[in-house]
């Protein structure tokens, strides 16, 4: 065991067993689970409906990181949402634009979009939909992704995924051709940059329990379950963590580091 | 079957990658090196994926655009595509041409939109800062500290400015954002755990 990490080994197993156990308990019916409803995924229909009406095009992004790396599951929670919105896009058969920076994303964007479509029976409504891979440069992509939302005027633009410095640049030219944005990140020194400047956002983990709070999948709310037992231990250990230390011991940092 | 396939892969080479950051183990080491040099091969497949892509939306531009600018950018991204591949080709992409072209023009440029920020940022903070609710008070009230904190005028006007916009930074910035980032953390770590076990299987359409 490499020296430093046996507490943290502790945490995963501990965590991994809470949302395993939570999703099997869901899922055999022993407990309803009533999540919160995110007005960010409520407002969708009405922003694709607002496009429909419209006749203008919806911009997605899942925005500037990669599929592997820390930021990697914010990306799949974007393409998560993004099966969402292209369903509802092949539903009332609005053109639909995917600006992509990282070449990894874009087969898994295509995809995802095909699997939405055809699901919807509308696979010859393929052609309206556009996924453009920009330009693996953050600012490059920023410019040409603000391109694309002024020159199209997309009526609604969806940011959900890791964004850092751009996504000012991004929010602010939806703002200038009036789109109806929603975004969602859990990058987050980039949070209040979203909260300010699009209709709605999701923040945080808001951006992870998305996906689960539009499935009726017992073992995705199972996971939400699991995530705010974790959430409380982590509160414990805080609380412990300050009391101990505060006290003059530094058992708790010793625990930390093993 | 292709399915089944994607999601044991998934698996493994997760699995393998967790182990490896654990357990300081010869096999493990190797086997998480192997994982990580397919990586650097699926990612170069992916980054040929996005150059075709690329050059087939810009044609398409090229083609069906009305406008006469659309056209000319679509013209000139293309070249550049052309001409940067055949110096990094035939040269490297260390020679000295490759780098005078990249930094004589693609960096400038990066830092020119990146500058560009400050413009979307004031009048973000201009929509921001209207005072319609409560809350948006607390925010003006508390942005103004912080920003004359980071001001000499600020001092000037009342020497307690920076300690207050310091402690607002430090005390109830910092205790919001670490919530967010406990949250966010656990969140990423649930939605791991998912696609690792297969439970989420978005990554496979």
């Amino acid at each position: 065991m490499i020296q430093g990490r046996q507490f943290t080994l502790l945490l995963f197993l501990v965590m991994s067993v809470i949302m395993l156990y939570a999703g099997n308990y869901v899922r055999k019916g022993k407990k309803t689970i009533k999540i919160r409803r995110l007005s960010a995924v409520e407002a969708i229909p009405e922003a694709i409906g607002r496009a429909t009406e419209a006749g203008r095009p919806v911009h997605f992004s899942p925005g500037l990181a990669a599929i592997t790396g820390l930021d990697a599951p914010q990306t799949f929670a974007g393409i998560s949402l993004l099966r969402y919105i292209a369903k509802l896009t092949a539903r009332y058969d609005v053109r639909l634009i995917v600006t992509i920076r990282q070449p990894a994303v874009l087969p898994l964007a295509q995809e995802t979009i095909r699997q939405s479509y055809l699901e919807e029976g509308k696979f010859d409504a393929l052609s309206q939909v556009d996924v453009m891979f920009l330009s693996d440069q953050q600012f490059a992509y920023a410019a040409a992704a603000s391109g694309v939302i002024m020159r199209e005027k997309a009526a609604a633009s969806f940011l959900f995924g890791a964004f850092w410095a751009e996504n000012l640049m991004l929010a602010e030219v939806g703002t200038q051709v009036d789109a109806y944005q929603i975004s969602g990140t859990a990058s987050i020194g980039q949070v209040p940059f979203f909260v300010t400047t699009t209709d709605y956002c999701l923040i945080g983990e808001e951006l992870y329990a998305a996906a689960a709070s539009l499935t009726a999948d017992e073992v995705f709310l199972g996971a939400i379950l699991g995530q705010d037992i974790c959430k409380g231990i982590m509160v414990a250990l805080l609380v412990v963590g300050v009391i101990v230390t505060a006290v003059g011991s530094d058992l708790f940092v010793r625990l930390l580091s093993l | 079957m292709l399915r089944t396939a994607t999601l044991a892969v998934t698996f493994l080479a997760g699995i393998i990658v967790i182990l490896a950051f654990f357990f300081d183990v010869g096999f493990l080491a190797t086997a998480e090196a192997r994982v990580q040099d397919w990586g650097v091969i699926v990612a170069a497949f992916a980054l040929a994926m996005a150059s075709i892509n690329l050059v087939q939306v810009n044609i398409r531009r090229i083609s069906s655009s009305d406008d006469a600018t659309e056209k000319i950018c679509a013209v000139v991204l293309l070249a550049a595509l052309v001409v940067m591949s055949i110096i990094g080709l035939t040269q490297g992409p260390t020679s000295d041409t490759y780098n005078v072209l990249f930094d004589g023009i693609m960096a400038p440029g990066q830092s020119t939109v990146w500058a560009l920020g400050v413009f979307y940022i004031s009048s973000a903070a201009y929509r921001a800062f209207r005072v319609k609710n409560v809350d948006a008070g607390l925010l003006l009230f508390s942005s103004a500290f912080v920003m004359l904190g980071a001001v000499p005028i600020g001092e000037v006007i009342w020497s307690g400015i920076p300690a207050v916009s310091q402690w607002i930074v430090d005390v109830p910035n910092m205790a919001g954002m670490r919530g967010m980032l406990i949250g966010a953390g656990i969140g990423a770590f649930s939605g791991g755990l998912r696609l690792l076990l297969g439970i989420d299987r978005t990554e496979v359409g």
